[in-house]
C-alpha cells in the first residue's frame, strides 16, 4: 500500500470537469484507490465520492493506493491532481 | 409586430402577457408542451429473495441502456455546440456507472428485497442530501446532475412512463421550468417551434440552443411553467420577449398579421441598411450592435450596424471550468475590432456574478442577485481575472478604435478603483514590452441610480457614459421584472426614468463627453423618438432591430423630437408619456396605424 500527502491544484478546486477527468484516469489501473479528506474517504473510482469530498485549491488530501499496479498509479494521479490537468 | 401595438399596453383581459427576455427572435403561435420534471411516484416493491438477481439484472440493462443515450446525446452537443458544452455528458456518463452508485444500489436490492426503482431512488436521495449539505454552491448545483441521471435510470427501468418531450406529431412550444442540455439534445427540431423558460438569461443554454437551433425563445418568464398545462396555446415572440397566454382570435390574427407585416417591413429595411441614421434635418445618430458572440459578428454589416456598442463579455467564462487567457480575450476582441472597423467596439468588462461564475451549467439566480456581488464588485475582489481581460482588451486596442466600459459603476470611488487597476495592467504590458494602446476610452456603463444622479461628478472621470436601462429602470422603479405581480411596473415612460436619462446626458454633454445607450429601451422604436430627442449620441441594440430602429431615425426631425421630451417632461404619468408618444408616432408614421 502506498499513501501520499498532496494538494489540490485546480484553480476551481475538484469540480465537475477536473473529478471527471481524474475519475477516468485512477480507473484505468487496477489497484483499489482511495482519497482521503479531514478523515473522510471515498473511493476515487467513484466521480460521486469525489465531489462529496468538495476539495478546494489547495485542500490537503492524502492519496492511498493499493494493488499490483500501485507504483506507478500513485506517481500518475499524484501529479494529475497537483498540477490541476484536464487533459 | 409594429411599435405602436407593442407599447400600447392595453392588452385584451382575456389575454394573459408574461413578459421575459427575448433571446432568440421569431414570433410564433402554437400548441404548448410542458416539460414535467416533477420525479414520478416510484413504488416500493417488496421482493422475493429468488427475484434479486433480476432485478439487479434489470439495474444492470438500464445503466446500459442509460450510458447509450448519453454517449449519444454527448456526441449530437458536440456537434451542435461544440467540445466544451458536451463535456457535461462525461460527468453524467460517470456518474451512471459509478462504483459507489452501483454498489450501494444493489445493496439496497438485496439486504432489503426491493425493486430497483426504488433501490435508485433511495441511493440517489442519500447522495443528494450529502450534496445538499456542502456549501460549495457550486457543488450544491450538482445535485441537478446527479437528479438527471437518476431521471434518466428511472425511465429505463420504468418504461416510458416519466414525461418526456415527443419525438414526432404536432409541432410544440415547449414550456419548462429550465431546459438541461440533455433536453434540448432529445429534442427533434422538426417537433419543437420554440422554448420558454422560467429562467435563465442571454447566456443560458436554452438561449444558446435556441438561436442554434434558429428557433424562437424567451426565458426569464418568472412563474410561467406553472401557469400552463399542456394543451394550452401560446403567442411566443422572441422579438420582444412576451409571452401571450390562450389569445383570443382576433390577437392572434392580429399578431400574426403583424409578424407578417414586420417580415415585409424587414425585408424592405435590409435593402437599406447601409443608409445612415440622419434625421430630415441633418441630425445624425451612430447606431451600434449589442454582441456576445463571435458569430454573430457577421450580422452586424447584414443589419447595417455601426460598429459595436455593447460587447457583453460574459460567454467568454460560460460552459467552462478555467478561466479564459489574455490572449482567448485578445483575438476575440481584436476579431471585432476588424469587423467593426472603423466604426469603434465597446467592450463592456465582465459582468457575471460571483455564485453564478464557476457554473458549468447555468444556474441563473441572476436575477435575485442582481443587487449582488457581481460585475464590477465581482471583478475587483478577483483582481487576476480582471487583469487579463483588460490586458486582452488593451492589445486588441492596437488593431481597430476599442475602448473599455465598466459594468455597475455606482459611484467615483469603485471608476477610480477600476482605472488603477487598468493603469497597472498597462504597467505590466509595458514591462513585458507587449504592443497596446497606452490613451485607451474609458467609459461607465450608467445603470445604477446613484451613478445617474452623480452623472456631472462621474462624467468628469471617464471619457463617454453608455446608460444600461434595463438594470437602471429596475432599481430606479424597484421592480423586479420577473416578478408578474408587479411587472407592469416596469416602465421606460415613467417621469422619474425620462428625468434621469435628461439629467444624465446633460451632464455628458455639458463636460464634453459621448453618452448613448444600450439597454432594451434604445432599441425600441417607440421610444426613438424620445431618445432622439434626448440628445443621446448613440444608441446599440440587437442587430436584428437596427434596421427598423435607422428608418425610424430618418423619418424624425430632430427639432420636433427635441420639442416633444420638451412636453413629456411636465407629464405626470408614464401612460400620459405613451398616449402623447403614440399620438406623436401616428403623425410620423401614417402607415403604420
Amino acid at each position: 500500500m502506498k499513501e501520499r500527502e498532496i494538494t489540490v491544484g485546480y484553480s476551481m478546486g475538484l469540480h465537475a470537469r477536473p473529478a471527471a477527468f481524474f475519475v477516468q484516469n485512477a480507473s484505468v489501473f487496477s489497484s483499489q484507490i482511495w482519497l482521503e479528506k479531514e478523515g473522510q474517504r471515498v473511493n476515487a473510482k467513484s466521480i460521486l465520492g469525489i465531489l462529496m469530498l468538495a476539495a478546494e485549491q489547495g485542500s490537503p488530501l492524502k492519496l492511498i493506493v493499493e494493488g499490483s499496479d500501485e507504483e506507478h498509479a500513485i506517481d500518475m494521479l499524484a501529479s494529475v491532481l497537483m498540477e490541476g490537468r484536464v487533459e | 409586430m409594429s411599435p405602436l401595438d407593442a407599447e400600447s399596453g392595453q392588452e385584451d383581459q382575456r389575454d394573459i402577457v408574461f413578459r421575459g427576455v427575448g433571446v432568440s427572435n421569431g414570433i410564433i403561435y402554437g400548441k404548448v408542451f410542458v416539460l414535467d420534471r416533477k420525479d414520478p411516484a416510484i413504488p416500493r416493491e417488496q421482493i422475493a429473495d429468488d427475484a434479486r438477481e433480476q432485478e439487479i439484472q434489470r439495474l444492470h440493462e438500464a445503466i446500459e441502456k442509460t450510458e447509450a443515450d448519453l454517449g449519444e446525446m454527448r456526441r449530437k452537443i458536440e456537434r451542435r455546440v461544440g467540445k466544451d458544452h458536451a463535456m457535461i455528458f462525461d460527468a453524467h456518463l460517470l456518474m451512471v456507472r459509478d462504483a459507489r452508485l452501483i454498489a450501494e444500489t444493489e445493496q439496497r436490492i438485496y439486504e432489503e428485497n426491493v425493486n430497483a426503482e426504488y433501490a435508485v431512488m433511495e441511493t440517489v436521495n442519500a447522495f443528494v442530501k450529502v450534496f445538499e449539505g456542502i456549501e460549495d454552491t457550486y457543488l450544491r448545483g450538482r445535485i441537478a446532475d446527479v437528479k438527471d441521471v437518476c431521471r434518466r435510470l428511472l425511465q429505463h427501468l420504468m418504461g416510458e412512463r416519466t414525461t418526456h418531450v415527443p419525438r414526432e406529431g404536432e409541432a410544440v412550444i415547449v414550456v419548462a421550468r429550465d431546459l438541461s442540455p440533455s433536453d434540448t439534445a432529445q429534442m427533434h427540431k422538426e417537433v419543437v417551434l420554440g422554448f420558454c423558460t422560467d429562467v435563465g438569461s442571454r447566456v443560458s443554454h436554452t438561449a444558446i440552443m435556441a438561436r442554434a437551433l434558429g428557433i424562437p425563445a424567451v426565458v426569464g418568464l418568472g412563474r410561467l411553467s406553472d401557469s400552463l398545462t399542456t394543451g394550452d396555446m401560446i403567442l411566443l415572440d422572441g422579438n420582444r420577449g412576451t409571452v401571450l397566454v390562450n389569445p383570443c382570435e382576433e390577437r392572434i390574427s392580429q399578431f400574426m398579421a403583424d409578424a407578417r407585416r414586420f417580415e415585409v417591413l424587414l425585408k424592405k429595411l435590409r435593402e437599406e441598411v447601409e443608409l445612415p441614421a440622419v434625421t430630415k434635418d441633418g441630425h445624425r445618430l451612430r447606431i451600434g450592435a449589442n454582441i456576445e458572440l463571435t458569430d454573430e459578428l457577421k450580422q452586424i454589416h447584414r443589419h447595417g450596424g455601426e460598429g459595436i456598442g455593447l460587447y457583453r463579455t460574459e460567454y467568454f467564462y460560460m460552459g467552462r471550468e478555467d478561466l479564459p487567457t489574455e490572449n482567448e480575450h485578445y483575438m476575440a476582441y481584436m476579431a471585432a475590432a476588424k469587423c467593426a472597423a472603423p466604426h469603434p467596439v465597446i467592450i463592456r468588462t465582465c459582468d457575471l456574478g460571483g455564485d453564478k461564475f464557476a457554473s458549468m451549467m447555468e444556474v441563473a439566480q441572476e436575477v435575485t442577485d442582481c443587487m449582488g456581488w457581481r460585475a464590477i464588485r465581482f471583478s475587483l475582489q478577483m483582481p487576476d481575472m480582471f487583469k487579463t481581460q483588460l490586458a486582452g482588451i488593451l492589445r486588441a486596442a492596437t488593431v481597430g478604435e476599442v475602448k473599455v466600459m465598466f459594468p455597475m459603476i455606482s459611484g467615483i470611488e469603485e471608476l477610480r478603483r477600476a482605472k488603477e487597476v487598468l493603469e497597472e495592467v498597462k504597467d505590466d504590458l509595458r514591462r513585458k514590452g507587449e504592443d497596446f494602446k497606452m490613451d485607451i476610452d474609458v467609459g461607465a456603463m450608467i445603470e445604477v441610480p446613484s451613478a445617474a444622479i452623480t452623472a456631472d461628478l462621474v462624467a468628469k472621470e471617464v471619457d463617454f457614459f453608455s446608460i444600461g436601462t434595463n438594470d437602471l429602470i429596475q432599481y430606479t422603479l424597484a421592480v423586479n421584472r420577473v416578478n408578474e405581480k408587479i411587472a407592469h411596473l416596469y416602465d421606460p415612460a415613467h417621469p422619474a426614468i425620462l428625468r434621469l436619462l435628461r439629467d444624465v446626458t446633460k451632464a455628458a454633454h455639458d463636460n464634453g463627453i459621448w453618452v448613448g445607450m444600450c439597454g432594451e429601451m434604445a432599441g425600441d422604436p417607440f421610444f426613438c423618438p424620445i431618445l432622439l430627442g434626448l440628445g443621446l449620441d448613440g444608441l446599440s441594440m440587437a442587430p436584428v432591430v437596427i434596421p427598423e430602429i435607422k428608418r425610424v431615425v430618418r423619418a424624425c426631425h430632430y427639432d420636433e423630437c427635441v420639442d416633444m421630451v420638451g412636453h413629456t417632461m411636465d407629464m405626470l404619468t408614464g401612460s400620459d408619456v405613451r398616449k402623447f408618444i403614440k399620438r406623436r408616432m401616428g403623425e410620423i408614421f401614417p402607415d403604420l396605424q
